[in-house]
């Protein structure tokens, strides 16, 4: 049996740092690799004072204890923690697979300083406008449609898996639009299995408290109703939305139903994530039966891509 | 299903440009905008919280850059200039007249108004007698309902004891900070390393935000950047 922990020498020289949270600093692994891991590795240290207690040990082991299939899954749609690291007998950090760079964004912010960040789910809520005056992408209609099936096929894994992500935020998922799949669940710390407690206690983020107090699958399914609200009703105050009616422009009655329902006080009226997906699906293979077209693509004008057919003056795509 | 009502943190710097302030000092000044517009360009989802007001005061108090989203491409930055004395009493009636008026607004468009917040940037002594920025500023944290939280910083020649009377509240749960530089550093530096503090409390309050906070959180102790110390009102008797 692979044991969940290991020594920090067994993770050998670190290579650059990568990122720094709250709670953690985020630097490469490039001299460890593991063979139930296939991509290169990163190693969180936690603060002093800001390691999870116990409990971090079932989420790791419950990954290893799944099968082949289902931990690649895993691992392709969640920045999972494999191995807990321990110095001294004491936890200081866990591995966890490099987020690929696909889902990395390289903008330049309004002063001209070149940056690049994770692009969290937080840049899909605003204004695409804006959004793309601000250095990222400014997806589609049907790119955030396809955002969101994916976001569903990632919570359906973890609930089929009695896994509750319990902290559902604006930040802890991460997407591109490139590649499938387009959503990755990061900071997995705050996951918990379902009928023990949490590693780190499982939290609200503010404007993504759902109605009931304790929290469950159940309110993943809230979250993840205002979630899709917001992916697909971007704009001025999209984050703080829980207004249904701010998709309906982008979900056919169906669609529009599963969402109220997903924001329902009762939590039995709540879709599953496997609902959500099998609509999201028949949404996206066959958009004639949306009941409201999709808005026309914006001018062309500026759009690489098109150029205008000088005979007949439309827009057509440029080879 | 709308059923609570968007919360809005304004949060307004006041910054010295008097003739001491010209050179590095005044520089660094000019890169809090632009610093803070950046911060908000990687946590976008925060102006749908925080509302950035940008207030300079030298002989008299200007508003530089009014209450506004500042991702919004209609707001552009101005470029803050050195305009002479140093009066505290201008800058405390101006911030005053603009809460009233911005908070007034942002109600009438619907918003509830977190108390707002502020950090006033100096690097010396008021030029105006004590008893009228003293009245001026108990004007606007004294019987004024909207009273802000208010955040002293001192660089260079300004007086801590003077500063530490400007914290507010100085006590109790809700009290604020002083922050100063500490001896020896360079005061650019600090005005530098002030708008990291700046920010990082315009992040983590416009993050936090959710019903009964006050709205305002100052970084921990520990992790305030270096040549700058935080204080409390009674640090300074
Ligand atoms: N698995 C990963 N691969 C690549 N970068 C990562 C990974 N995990 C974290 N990071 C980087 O490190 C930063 C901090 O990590 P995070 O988990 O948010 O820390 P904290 O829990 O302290 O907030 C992230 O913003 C990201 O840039």
């Amino acid at each position: 049996m692979r044991s969940h922990t290991i020594g920090l020498h067994e993770v050998g020289p670190l290579g650059g740092q990568i990122g720094a949270g709250g709670q953690a600093k985020v630097f490469l692994a490039p001299a460890i690799t593991l063979d139930d891991v296939a991509g290169p590795l990163v190693y969180k240290q936690y603060k002093p004072g800001h390691e999870p207690p116990h409990g971090l040990s079932a989420v790791v082991a419950r990954r290893l204890r799944m099968d082949v299939m289902t931990r690649s899954r895993l691992d392709r749609l969640a920045a999972w923690p494999v191995r807990i690291v321990e110095q001294g007998g004491a936890v200081s950090g866990v591995l966890m697979p490099l987020i690929p760079s696909g889902f990395f964004e390289n903008r330049v912010l309004p002063s001209g300083q070149p940056k690049r960040t994770l692009r969290e789910v937080q840049h899909l809520f605003i204004d695409p406008g804006r959004a793309a005056r601000l250095g990222m992408p400014a997806p589609t209609d049907a790119e955030r449609l396809t955002v969101c099936r994916d976001f569903a096929a990632a919570l359906h894994l973890l609930h089929r898996n009695e896994l509750v992500i319990g902290d559902i935020n604006a930040k802890n998922a991460v997407f591109r639009l490139d590649a499938r799949p387009c959503v990755v669940i990061v900071d997995c710390d705050a996951i918990r299995i379902k009928g023990a407690a949490a590693v780190v206690r499982q939290l609200n983020a503010p404007d993504w408290e759902p109605p009931e107090d304790t929290l469950s699958q159940a309110t993943d399914l809230y979250k993840f109703g205002l979630f899709v609200l917001r992916c697909l009703g971007p704009g001025p105050m999209a984050s703080v939305s829980r207004d249904p009616a701010r998709a309906d422009a982008v979900l056919a009655p169906e669609g529009r139903k599963l969402l109220r329902a997903s924001l329902s006080r009762r939590p039995a009226d709540r879709p599953t994530a496997q609902d959500w997906g099998r609509y999201l699906d028949g949404l996206l293979i066959a958009p004639r039966r949306q009941s409201t077209p999709p808005p026309p693509p914006p001018a062309a004008t500026s759009t690489p891509g098109w150029k205008r057919d000088p005979r007949t003056k439309r827009w057509v795509q440029a080879t | 299903m709308e059923s609570e009502k968007a919360k809005i943190l304004p949060f307004y710097v006041l910054i010295d440009v008097s003739a001491s302030m010209s050179g590095d000092k005044l520089d660094q000044a000019n890169r809090i905008m632009p610093q803070v517009v950046d911060a908000l360009a990687e946590a976008p989802i925060l102006a749908d919280k925080v509302r950035f007001c940008v207030i300079d005061f030298g002989s008299d108090a200007q508003v530089r850059l009014p209450l506004c989203d500042v991702l919004d491409q209609h707001s552009s930055l101005p470029s803050l200039t050195i305009r002479g004395a140093t009066s505290y009493a201008a800058a405390f009636r101006l911030l005053r007249s603009e809460i009233e008026v911005n908070v007034k607004q942002l109600k009438a468009d619907g918003y509830l108004v977190h108390r707002p917040a502020v950090f006033f940037i100096s690097d010396g002594e008021p030029t105006d007698p004590e008893h009228e920025w003293r009245t001026a500023f108990q004007d606007l944290t004294a019987g004024f309902p909207t009273y802000p939280n208010f955040v002293p910083c001192g660089v260079d020649s300004a007086n801590p004891r003077t500063l530490a009377t400007l914290i507010h509240p100085a006590s109790g749960p809700k009290q604020m900070q002083m922050y100063l530089m500490e001896k020896g550093q360079n005061p650019a530096d600090a005005i530098a390393a002030i708008a990291e503090i700046l920010i990082s409390s315009m992040l983590a309050s416009g993050q936090s935000m959710a019903q009964g906070s006050s709205g305002m959180i100052l970084p921990a102790k520990q992790d305030l950047p270096a040549g700058i110390s935080a204080h409390s009102s009674d640090d300074f008797v």
